[in-house]
């Protein structure tokens, strides 16, 4: 079977760069909390390991671990590892995940799935939220794409709806008793899934850290940051969020995340849109950016806008990501 | 019933008939229960008056379950006659009452709800420390006084502030007039057996302390729990302490056994639950909050948890002792540690299965070899905790000797032909199966055709 990767070429995904460059701007601001290089990063493994690249050049994080579990294509990994601080774990993330010692270092989680939400995502979640070290971080990806009802899909003498193929395939893979009661008669577009998907995750968060807490005084507490939403290829939901306890709250409150623009704290996703545009179109919008983007009669109020032949929604969504959008070019490296 | 001459109009009554009563009491015990409820005191008052919990040799339950009656003995510490006086005997004790450090009787109710479960005519004699005393109940003419909740010290048996050598002290109940359901079990081959197994499962940590309990003279023995721990496999060890309470977890690996495998809970050194494999513990299946269910691949797994409290109130579990209060605060927290430490196990045991797969020549199944050679040489988990500095919250195998079947760079092809066509072709070709005639007649192909 090809692996994700093998279909992908990971950076060739200008959404998710946006993204990863959105988050890295974040977590940055962990330094309010230790220093960075007292972190860990666990994310799971990829032969591009572009997140590790990343962080290990902008963050400065030294302990990274990659979960991989391809082990038969153990040699080409190994291969890629761009820095001599990544160790590899071999496995299942949800039996590597619990023997990380998670309670011992403040780590910052990233799990990448490129599947939608499935059973074992809950068990690392739980693992996660209930062992790792108060001032953590949590980043959770998952695939939000509606399912496509194939024409000659039938349960065996009758047919079913799209509707119900598409709830049929979620119970599969998250089992009835995690679907809340109040989506089981939604049609699971992409925009419901999206939700229902948001929801799924809150809740085994919550459970997982009352089962944490026990009758204890001192709670660990949860507050997200992250809620994006983008589509490369197949739409992807990505939320996270910290992980602190009272000692380190007012230090968390300091972080200010809630300033950067992309950050959101509740149910409403931050959507990342890159339009697809020329060298020439990016060179002359960076030049009037940043703006106001203020409109005057359905136009926009800066007339140097006006001189390049775009169409407003794309300059909208341009101007929200211009800093981080990627600039892909053939070259000879 | 006498007939009251003057009602006092502002007194609700919530004077429960007393029969209803008795019958709700052991309405949801079972006889095992009861004589297990008897055999916990026992055990109280034993580690109660040893001076080194360590060892228990030397202390002695005696338990018979004859024709006609019910006996159970120990040479523990006795009830003082306050204590019977003040709240033993009461239907459920009050708040005030002195405390066992450590006991695994607590609910007050134990007592008196297993003598009613065995019979109606119930002796009880004690010697404790400062104070004797006899009590005789005779549950038929203590239900015909409705009004009376009390019970009598039988005459001139009891004696107070006198000092009676350790070497005398004890405890003794004999029940007469049994039940239908004690005189029927009693006869049976199969209940006392049932009743022996269980008993020496509950307090397998005790009788390998060197406690003898004994029923109908057949002295109970009990296995040791283990775990491999060597240089290559450790269990992962977790533990919470406050002063008044602790716990620990261990988990791990041992024989591959379908019985015996599972999660294993004591408190206060009492077995509530042996070798489970069900929700309570972990095993919800991967749709639920836990581990998947319990099947072969996990025949190996062993965990161990050991609730410890001054104040057995303290303790998750439920007023039966046969399983734990799930929705308790404290119960639910160890439960997550104990979901995280199965899955930390399962990570080898996963492997372990994936080694074997596809055919994978047992040559190269190096991590199984490992498991296996280590498996003869499990260590009794009492063992373990006494060494736990070394251990860490985190399962410890030798990662490096995982060796996966690799994936084949080769395709199976598969087609029907009519049988008479087949067995042409295997006589021409002059082999004798299916397999070679269809890698032949393909060989055969490639090496005139491309």
């Amino acid at each position: 079977m090809e692996s994700s990767f093998e279909k992908i070429n990971y950076s060739l995904r200008p959404n998710k760069c946006v993204e990863r460059k959105m988050m890295c701007l974040a977590l940055e601001r962990l330094t309010h909390i230790d220093h960075l290089h007292n972190y860990r990063y666990i994310g799971l493994g990829s032969p591009y390991f572009v997140d590790f690249i990343l962080f290990h050049k902008n963050l400065g994080i030294l302990d990274l671990v990659s979960i991989e579990k391809e082990v038969s294509k153990k040699a080409r990994f190994e291969f890629n590892i761009p820095f001599s601080g990544i160790k590899m774990h071999y496995g299942h993330s949800k039996t590597v995940l619990p023997n990380l010692q998670l309670n011992q270092v403040k780590n910052i989680l990233w799990l990448d799935y490129d599947e939608k939400i499935t059973d074992y995502m809950f068990s690392d979640i739980d693992t996660f939220f209930g062992n790792t070290m108060p001032g953590s971080f949590f980043v959770i990806s998952v695939n939000v794409e509606e399912e496509y009802l194939d024409q000659t899909h039938s349960d065996g003498e009758k047919k079913i709806t799209r509707q119900e193929f598409r709830m049929n395939k979620l119970i599969n893979r998250v089992g009835k008793s995690r679907l809340p009661m109040e989506f089981v008669d939604l049609n699971l577009n992409t925009k419901n899934l999206t939700m229902v998907t948001y929801e799924m995750i809150n809740r085994q968060i919550k459970t997982s850290l009352i089962n944490r807490n026990g009758d204890k005084k001192d709670k660990i507490l949860y507050k997200q940051y992250f809620n994006f939403l983008y589509k490369d290829n197949a739409t992807i939901l990505t939320v996270g969020g910290m992980i602190y306890d009272r000692s380190i709250k007012t230090l968390v409150e300091k972080m200010d995340l809630e300033n950067l623009s992309f950050v959101q704290s509740g149910v409403d996703s931050y959507k990342i849109q890159c339009p697809n545009l020329t060298l020439r179109e990016i060179k002359a919008l960076d030049k009037v950016l940043p703006d106001e983007l203020e409109l005057v009669r359905g136009k926009f109020k800066n007339k140097k806008f006006h001189a390049i032949p775009l169409i407003q929604n794309d300059i909208m969504n341009y101007a929200k990501i211009y800093r981080y959008y990627p600039n892909y070019t053939e070259a000879n490296l | 019933m006498e007939k009251q001459t003057e009602l006092d109009l502002s007194i609700v009554e919530a004077d429960p008939a007393k029969g209803f009563f008795v019958s709700m009491l052991i309405k949801d015990i079972t006889l095992r229960d009861a004589i297990g409820d008897l055999v916990d005191n026992a055990v109280d008052a034993i580690k109660a008056r040893a001076t080194d919990l360590s060892n228990l040799s030397g202390y002695k339950i005696d338990v018979k379950l004859g024709k006609s009656f019910f006996s159970i003995v120990d040479n523990g510490f006795g009830m003082e006659a306050e204590i019977a006086r003040t709240y033993a005997f009461n239907f459920g004790k009050s708040s005030d009452h002195k405390l066992i450090e450590g006991s695994i009787g607590q609910f007050g109710i134990g007592m008196k709800r297993a003598f009613f479960k065995l019979g109606s005519k119930i002796q009880v004699k004690s010697v404790a420390k400062t104070s004797q005393f006899d009590l005789t109940i005779d549950v038929a003419d203590w239900l015909k006084q409705p009004k009376v909740w009390k019970f009598k010290f039988d005459e001139n048996t009891l004696k107070e502030n006198i000092v009676n050598p350790e070497s005398k002290t004890g405890f003794s109940i004999h029940i007469s007039d049994l039940s239908f359901d004690s005189k029927t079990s009693f006869s049976n081959e199969t209940f006392i057996d049932l009743l022996k197994k269980e008993i020496s499962l509950e307090h397998m940590l005790n009788i390998n302390k060197g406690l003898t309990i004994s029923i109908n003279s057949f002295p109970l023995a009990s296995g040791q729990i283990s775990l491999v721990n060597n240089d290559q496999i450790k269990p992962t060890f977790w533990e919470q302490s406050t002063d008044h309470q602790s716990v620990k977890i261990l988990a791990g690996i041992s024989t591959k056994d379908s019985e015996e495998g599972g999660w294993y809970i004591f408190c206060n050194e009492r077995l509530i639950l042996a070798h489970n494999k069900t929700e309570e513990t972990v095993w919800t299946g991967s749709k639920g909050d836990g581990v998947p269910l319990w099947h072969a691949q996990y025949f190996r797994f062993r965990g161990y948890v050991f609730f410890e409290a001054a104040d057995s109130s303290k303790l998750p579990w439920n007023t039966t002792k046969t399983g734990m209060d799930l929705d308790s605060p404290y119960y639910k927290e160890v439960r997550a540690k104990m979901i995280t430490m199965t899955r930390q196990v399962m990570d080898l045991l996963d492997k372990l299965k994936e080694e074997k797969e596809k055919d994978n020549p047992e040559e190269n199944r190096t991590l199984n070899k490992a498991v296996d050679t280590s498996l003869k040489q499990s260590v009794p988990v009492i063992e373990i905790l006494a060494n736990k500095s070394v251990l860490n919250d985190r399962f410890h195998y030798p990662l490096a000797l995982f060796n996966p079947p690799k994936r084949k760079n080769s395709i199976k092809i598969s087609y029907l032909v009519s049988h008479e066509k087949y067995e042409a072709v295997k006589e021409h070709l002059g082999v004798g199966s299916t397999n070679e005639v269809g890698l032949s007649t393909f060989k055969y192909y490639f090496e005139n055709e491309l």
